[in-house]
C-alpha cells in the first residue's frame, strides 16, 4: 500500500472498520511511514474532539419537562381524526370535492379511474390467504399481522391468481338496498402481467364492465359505461399495447377506496376493534374486526369523504380474507356502501387456459379503438415526451433510491395539452406529476397552503386526497408554471419533502 | 419488546414508557442534526407523533426497534433541513455554564469545531453523530440512513478529514473561526 491508499483507510482504522488483512497492511505502512504516522495522531487527536464536543453539547440538552403533556394531547388528537376530518369537509366540502374530481380527472386519469373497480378487486388477490395458521389469536393486532402475514406470502406464489365475489355498490349512498349487486371475476398472472376482469350484473346476467391485457392488446369498456342501461350490447375497446407496464401499474397504483387501502388503514389504526367471532353463510368460522375510517362515496358526481366504518371477515383457520363491508351513517341509519363476498379465491397453474382476449364473452361486440380515444396509456422515456411536449415538468435529476416510469397515451391531439404522468417510485413512496391544464389555474381559495420555488412554480396544496396503499396520508398539488400551464402533483411523501422536489422540476426542453 | 408490542395495540400507557425510554435519544439527535433546542422540542414531538402512528408498521422481524426510530428520526431530521438549503447551520452559542467550566483555549476550540460540524452538509453530520456520539457501527449506520455501507465509510472519512483540517486551522491561526464552507 502506498501512503494516499493507508491514508483513505485511516479513518475506518481508528474506528476499527478495517478487515484483518488491510489493518495488516496500514501497521506495516505505518511501521516506517513518518507521514502517515503523523496523520493518523492528527486524525485521532480530531476524532476525540469531535467525540469531547458532541458529548458535551449533548450531555447539556434534554427535552422539556412539559414534553410529555404536549405530546399526550396531539396524540389524543391524533386518535381523534373524526371531529377534526368532519370539520374540515364540512367547511372546504364544495371545493376540495371540485378538485378532487380535477385531480383525477383528465385523460389519463379517467384511465384511473376506469381501472379502480379493476384495482379494488385486484387487490383481493393480494389480500388473499392461502396458508393455513392454526394458533388461536387474541387480538385485533394479531389477526391483522396474520393476515398481512399470509398475503404477503402469496402475492409472491407462482401461477395465476383467480378471484370471483360478488360485490354490492351503493357508491352514491342511496338508501337501503338501491346499489347494484355485480359479480366480479378476476385473473392475474403476475409473471406476464396479463390481466383479465370482468363485471357481470347478478340481475340480468349482462356483462357491465371488462378490461384485459393479452399479452400483444390491451380490452378496456372505458367510456361505454354509460350505454349499461341499453339493451344495446357491450362495446369494448382492443387497442395494441406490447408492454404489461401501464395496466400493471395501474392495478396496482390507485389510491382509491380498495380493499387493500382499507386493510391497511385498518393496521395502521390503534383503535381497530376486535368485534368477535361469527359463523359466515357458508359455516365458516370468521374473526370480525372492526374500523372507523374516511370513505369514499359520489354524490352529484362529487366525490366525498365522509367517516364510516370499515368491518372485515378473515376465516378462523387461514386468515383469509372471505369478505368486507363499508357503512356509514345517515339519519341515524347504518347505511351499506360496499360489501364484497369471495367465493372463489384460489392460484391456478400457468397455461390453464384463461381467455386472456375476452373472446368468450357473450353480448359484448370487441372493436379495435382506431381513434385512440380509448387505449391505455403507454411508457414512453424522457425523450419521447420532449419530442411531443415542451411543456412537460420533470425532476431534475431522479432522487436517490427512486425510479422513473413515464406514461402518456400515443394518440392524443398536438394543439392542446399532452397528457403524461411521471412517477417516481421507491418502495411505496412515489411522487408523481403530470400534465394539468395549458392555463394556469385561477381559483385557488381551496387551497390549504400556497409555495412557491425559486424558479416561481407555484405550488396550491390539498391533503388527505386519498390513503396511500401503506396505509399513509397523500399529498396533492396543483402547480401553476411560470410559463402559464399548470401541472399535478401527487405523492406519498411528506409535504417538505414535495416542496423541496418542487424545486427541482424543470422543463423537459431543458 | 413486551413495552413495544403493548403500544403497537394501542396501549397509552406503554407509549408512555416508550417515550420515557427513548426521549433523549430522539431529542439529543434532533438537537445535534438541528442544533438549536427550540428546534429539537419541536422535533421531539413531530417524531413521536409519527411513530404513534406508524407504530404498527414496525416490524421487529426486519430491524431492531432503535434502528427503526434513528431512521424515523433522521428522515425528519434532514426532511425538515432540506427546506432550509443552502443555508449553513452553526450550532447555538455554547452556554454560559460550559464556558465557566472550561479553559478559554479549549472553550474557543470547542466553538470552532461546534461551527464546523454545523456546517458540515446534512448527510455527513448524520454519520459524525451516529458514529461519534452514539457509537454506532458503520452497518448499522448503513442501514439506519438507508445507503451502501461503503457511503457511510466514505462519508464519515471525508467529515473526519473536514474536521481536522478545521482544528488545523485553529492551531495555526491561534483562535480564529473557520468559515470554510464544507461540499460533499
Amino acid at each position: 500500500m502506498n501512503c494516499d491508499q493507508v491514508q483513505s483507510l485511516l479513518v475506518a482504522y481508528l474506528d476499527g472498520e478495517v478487515n484483518p488483512s488491510e489493518r495488516a497492511l496500514i501497521l506495516t505502512h505505518l511501521s516506517d511511514c513518518t507521514v502517515c504516522q503523523q496523520e493518523l495522531n492528527l486524525l485521532s487527536t480530531a476524532r476525540s474532539q469531535v467525540r469531547a464536543t458532541l458529548q458535551r453539547r449533548a450531555t447539556q440538552a434534554g427535552p422539556s419537562r412539559e414534553a410529555w403533556s404536549r405530546l399526550e394531547a396531539r396524540l389524543t388528537e391524533a386518535a381523534q381524526p373524526s371531529s377534526k376530518f368532519r370539520a374540515r369537509f364540512s367547511r372546504k366540502a364544495p371545493s376540495v370535492s371540485r378538485i378532487s374530481n380535477q385531480l383525477f380527472g383528465g385523460v389519463i386519469m379517467e384511465k384511473r379511474w376506469v381501472l379502480s373497480g379493476l384495482t379494488g378487486v385486484i387487490v383481493l388477490l393480494v389480500l388473499a390467504v392461502l396458508v393455513a395458521q392454526t394458533a388461536t389469536p387474541v387480538s385485533a393486532r394479531q389477526i391483522l399481522d396474520r393476515a398481512y402475514e399470509v398475503q404477503t406470502q402469496q402475492s409472491t406464489e407462482q401461477g395465476i391468481q383467480h378471484i370471483r365475489s360478488e360485490v354490492f355498490s351503493n357508491i352514491e349512498a342511496l338508501p337501503e338496498k338501491q346499489g347494484m349487486d355485480t359479480t366480479v371475476e378476476s385473473y392475474l398472472e403476475p409473471q406476464s402481467g396479463k390481466v383479465r376482469l370482468v363485471v357481470t350484473d347478478n340481475k340480468t346476467d349482462r356483462v357491465l364492465e371488462a378490461y384485459a391485457y393479452d399479452g400483444s392488446n390491451a380490452y378496456s369498456s372505458d367510456g361505454t359505461k354509460g350505454g349499461q342501461q341499453s339493451d344495446g350490447p357491450l362495446t369494448i375497446y382492443r387497442s395494441p399495447q406490447n408492454q404489461p407496464g401501464p395496466v400493471s401499474q395501474k392495478l396496482s397504483g390507485d389510491e382509491t377506496l380498495d380493499s387493500k387501502t382499507m386493510f391497511n388503514k385498518m393496521r395502521n389504526d390503534p383503535h381497530v376493534q376486535f368485534v368477535g367471532q361469527e359463523t359466515n353463510e357458508d359455516g365458516r368460522a370468521t374473526y370480525v374486526l372492526r374500523s372507523q375510517q374516511p370513505i369514499k362515496i359520489v354524490v352529484n358526481n362529487q366525490a366525498q369523504n365522509p367517516m364510516g366504518f370499515v368491518t372485515m371477515y378473515f376465516e378462523v383457520d387461514t386468515y383469509k380474507l372471505l369478505g368486507s363491508r363499508v357503512t356509514m351513517e345517515k339519519d341515524g341509519q347504518e347505511l351499506l356502501i360496499i360489501s364484497q363476498r369471495i367465493l372463489v379465491d384460489e392460484t391456478l397453474p400457468e397455461g390453464n387456459g384463461v381467455v386472456w382476449d375476452l373472446s368468450d364473452l357473450q353480448g359484448v361486440n370487441i372493436v379495435n379503438d382506431t381513434s385512440g380515444k380509448h387505449n391505455l396509456p403507454e411508457m414512453i422515456s424522457v425523450e419521447e415526451l420532449a419530442a411531443k411536449t415542451r411543456s412537460a415538468y420533470l425532476l431534475e435529476t431522479i432522487p436517490e433510491g427512486f425510479s422513473l416510469e413515464i406514461s402518456g397515451l400515443s394518440k392524443q391531439p398536438t394543439d392542446g395539452t399532452f397528457f403524461y404522468s411521471a412517477t417516481y417510485t421507491k418502495g411505496t413512496d412515489y411522487f408523481m406529476v403530470r400534465a394539468w391544464t395549458m392555463k394556469p389555474i385561477e381559483d385557488t381559495s381551496w387551497a390549504e397552503e400556497v409555495y412557491t420555488t425559486n424558479s416561481g412554480l407555484v405550488l396550491y396544496f390539498v391533503t388527505e386526497a386519498g390513503i396511500s396503499s401503506s396505509g399513509g396520508p397523500i399529498t396533492s398539488a396543483i402547480v401553476n408554471t411560470p410559463e402559464g400551464i399548470s401541472l399535478g402533483v401527487t405523492s406519498t411523501l411528506p409535504r417538505e419533502t414535495i416542496k423541496a422536489l418542487a424545486e427541482e422540476l424543470i422543463p423537459v426542453s431543458k | 419488546m413486551q413495552i413495544i408490542i403493548r403500544a403497537q395495540s394501542g396501549d397509552r400507557e406503554a407509549f408512555a414508557i416508550l417515550f420515557e425510554q427513548y426521549k433523549n435519544l430522539v431529542y439529543k439527535t434532533a438537537y445535534l442534526m438541528l442544533g438549536e433546542s427550540t428546534e429539537a422540542e419541536d422535533a421531539l414531538q413531530e417524531i413521536f407523533v409519527q411513530i404513534y402512528k406508524s407504530l404498527s408498521g414496525f416490524d421487529p422481524g426486519k430491524a431492531a426497534f432503535t434502528t427503526w426510530l434513528y431512521r424515523v428520526t433522521f428522515n425528519y431530521c434532514l426532511n425538515h433541513r432540506r427546506k432550509k438549503r443552502p443555508v449553513s447551520l452553526p450550532l447555538e452559542d455554547i452556554s454560559p455554564a460550559l464556558k465557566s467550566e472550561f479553559p478559554s483555549t479549549q472553550l474557543a476550540e470547542e466553538e470552532v469545531l461546534q461551527q464546523a460540524i454545523g456546517k458540515l452538509t446534512d448527510k455527513q453530520r448524520a454519520v459524525v453523530v451516529l458514529r461519534y456520539f452514539w457509537d454506532l457501527p458503520y452497518a448499522e449506520i448503513a442501514q439506519i440512513l438507508d445507503v451502501p455501507l461503503g457511503t457511510v465509510k466514505s462519508r464519515i472519512d471525508l467529515a473526519l478529514k473536514t474536521l481536522k483540517k478545521v482544528l488545523e486551522g485553529q492551531e495555526s491561526s491561534k483562535g480564529s473561526v473557520s468559515r470554510m464552507e464544507v461540499c460533499e
